[in-house]
């Protein structure tokens, strides 16, 4: 069983309720613990473990070779992205910062002048037990991170288990929808905050055409009115599965890497 | 000066920061929500919009009854026939280009929004059609008619340090790094600060909830402790600076020592 862990706005919890369902799990059930969040990826402090650098991560990049090149032009006219510059009696040169990898340019080039050429995008550590914890790390100013989301999921494939958690990044773009794509389960972390409910409403908004079940997890209850997220809960056909109370211990607590656990009141029979 | 305020990880209260100094800056400067993927500057500003403008980009359509090889994965089967998964297309038109039944189409891929903060001054937001990529176009965008406007820019950025954030980066001249005493946020730290480094911005931090842990940061302008009349102000949508006196004076003050007032 595969369970996302997201909700969108940044801070309200995903690491936190990760952690703690992934504790709770292992005593259940062989549990692996994937920690998507790959710009920055932190779950590794929480548990203290030591992780081993297990894959590289590649990317193919398009490179003209200027031997075979004639400098036609197709590949230019041909990339919908826009991402090959080109004036006529030139050699087109592929602008990086644009360039997707789709390697169409490659494909269609009349002269196969066009190699692939590899680079780093991140790397995927494994370490520690019960759980064990898989840490996907993107390269610093990669600006699509999507990839190494989705290769550190694939390569968690290689473990047996009975419960995988995703550690998602925050945001809707595709480096968290990619993870959601790939779950079985969806669990929302929110805050009674105008700014958690706003951002909780856009991420279901998003996901809305996936039909897998979805729980919401109401962190930091007690600072601000929830009956909006009970609202919201209704309207896009979830179900408010728990909250954790706000304290100034267990922030102070986590911010050192400690889950003090008493504070949750969720019940992880309702997930599973 | 363009100010970009961001902070790698999320939650570390960068829209209460980047509200907090537009309003004392409110009459010199352009206040631009680049947090597309989840835009809230605009909702503790007030802001009514008036004019919007649809950002376009290209997705795959169609279906066909054999696979292909899209490099994205994005095309998968769905009952009888292949099909464009919208959520994983990036419009490179691979599929268009080499396999039958598949052809681009342009399609809103988000929106900048132009109007008035509750105090008559000038704001821009980019919001993201919910489900799409390409986060980074809209920024661009956004900020692009935003400098039409003028050049003092006040620009509150996604969390994180992937493409939206790098785009805002692009664009500006000094950084504000909104960081916690935590673990967390301290690894955050030290991957934003190189990308900000890279693009030459002069960055500057401000410690947030600053009594819930023991670690500082460098080049530390400003700290604010966890207080709940700031949170209350928040859940009122109000930048705390316009309520709260001291908190006023203490930003006034940080912003003064780095000449931005």
């Amino acid at each position: 069983m595969k369970i996302a862990i997201t909700g969108g706005k940044g801070g309200t919890g995903k690491s936190l309720v990760s952690a703690f369902l992934a504790k709770k799990l292992s005593k259940l059930g062989k549990t692996i613990l994937l920690d998507l969040d790959v710009e920055n990826p932190t779950q590794r402090f929480i548990f203290n473990y030591k992780l081993r650098l297990k894959k590289i991560i590649y990317k193919g990049y398009p490179k003209i070779n200027k031997k075979k090149c004639r400098k036609c032009g197709v590949c230019a006219k041909k990339c919908r992205i826009g991402a090959i510059a080109w004036i006529p009696g030139e050699y087109p040169r592929i602008i990086k910062d644009l360039c997707k990898g789709c390697l169409l340019c490659k494909y269609v080039c009349p002269y196969n002048a066009i190699e692939i050429e590899r680079e780093i995008i991140g790397w995927i550590r494994v370490g520690g037990k019960r759980p064990l914890l898989i840490e996907g790390r993107s390269k610093l100013g990669l600006e699509e991170t999507s990839e190494v989301v989705e290769e550190t999921i694939s390569y968690s494939e290689n473990y047996s288990y009975d419960y995988a958690i995703f550690d998602t990044a925050s945001g809707i773009h595709c480096n968290v929808l990619k993870s959601l794509l790939k779950a079985d389960i969806i669990v929302l972390v929110t805050e009674p905050t105008p700014f958690g409910i706003s951002d909780l409403r856009r991420i279901l908004e998003a996901i809305e055409d996936l039909k897998k079940p979805k729980f919401i997890v109401i962190n930091k209850a007690g600072i601000g009115d929830v009956s909006e997220i009970f609202e919201i809960s209704k309207k896009f056909e979830t179900k408010v599965i728990g909250e954790i109370k706000y304290s100034e211990k267990l922030a102070r607590a986590y911010s050192k890497g400690r889950i003090l656990e008493k504070y949750f009141e969720i019940d992880v029979g309702d997930i599973i | 000066m363009r100010i970009v305020i961001s902070g790698g990880k999320g939650g570390t209260g960068k829209t209460m920061v980047a509200s907090s100094i537009y309003y004392l800056l409110r009459k010199k400067y352009i206040a631009v929500d680049v947090d597309v993927d989840e835009p809230n500057l605009y909702l503790i500003l007030g802001a009514k919009f008036s004019k919007e403008k649809e950002i376009y980009s290209n997705i795959a359509e169609g279906k066909s009854k054999k696979p292909c090889r899209c490099p994205f994965g994005a095309i998968q089967k769905e009952g009888g026939d292949y099909k464009v998964n919208k959520m994983l297309c990036e419009g490179c038109g691979f599929c268009e280009e080499f396999c039958d039944g598949f052809k681009l189409k342009r399609t809103v891929a988000g929106w900048v929004k132009e109007g008035l903060t509750r105090y008559g001054t000038k704001i821009l937001a980019g919001f993201l059609k919910p489900g799409r990529s390409g986060s980074g176009k809209i920024v661009d965008e956004v900020i692009r008619e935003a400098l039409k406007y003028g050049e003092n820019l006040l620009m509150d950025a996604s969390a994180g340090i992937g493409c939206p954030v790098i785009s805002s980066f692009k664009y500006a001249d000094v950084a504000l790094f909104v960081l916690e005493p935590t673990l967390q946020s301290f690894q955050a730290f030290k991957r934003i600060r190189k990308v900000a480094e890279h693009f030459g911005l002069e960055w500057y931090v401000i410690l947030n909830k600053a009594n819930l842990g023991d670690i500082r940061y460098p080049n530390t302008i400003l700290q604010i402790p966890h207080d709940i009349r700031i949170l209350k102000s928040i859940l009122d949508l109000r930048p705390p600076t316009e309520r709260i006196k001291d908190i006023r004076k203490e930003f006034k003050e940080a912003l003064s020592e780095i000449g931005l007032l």
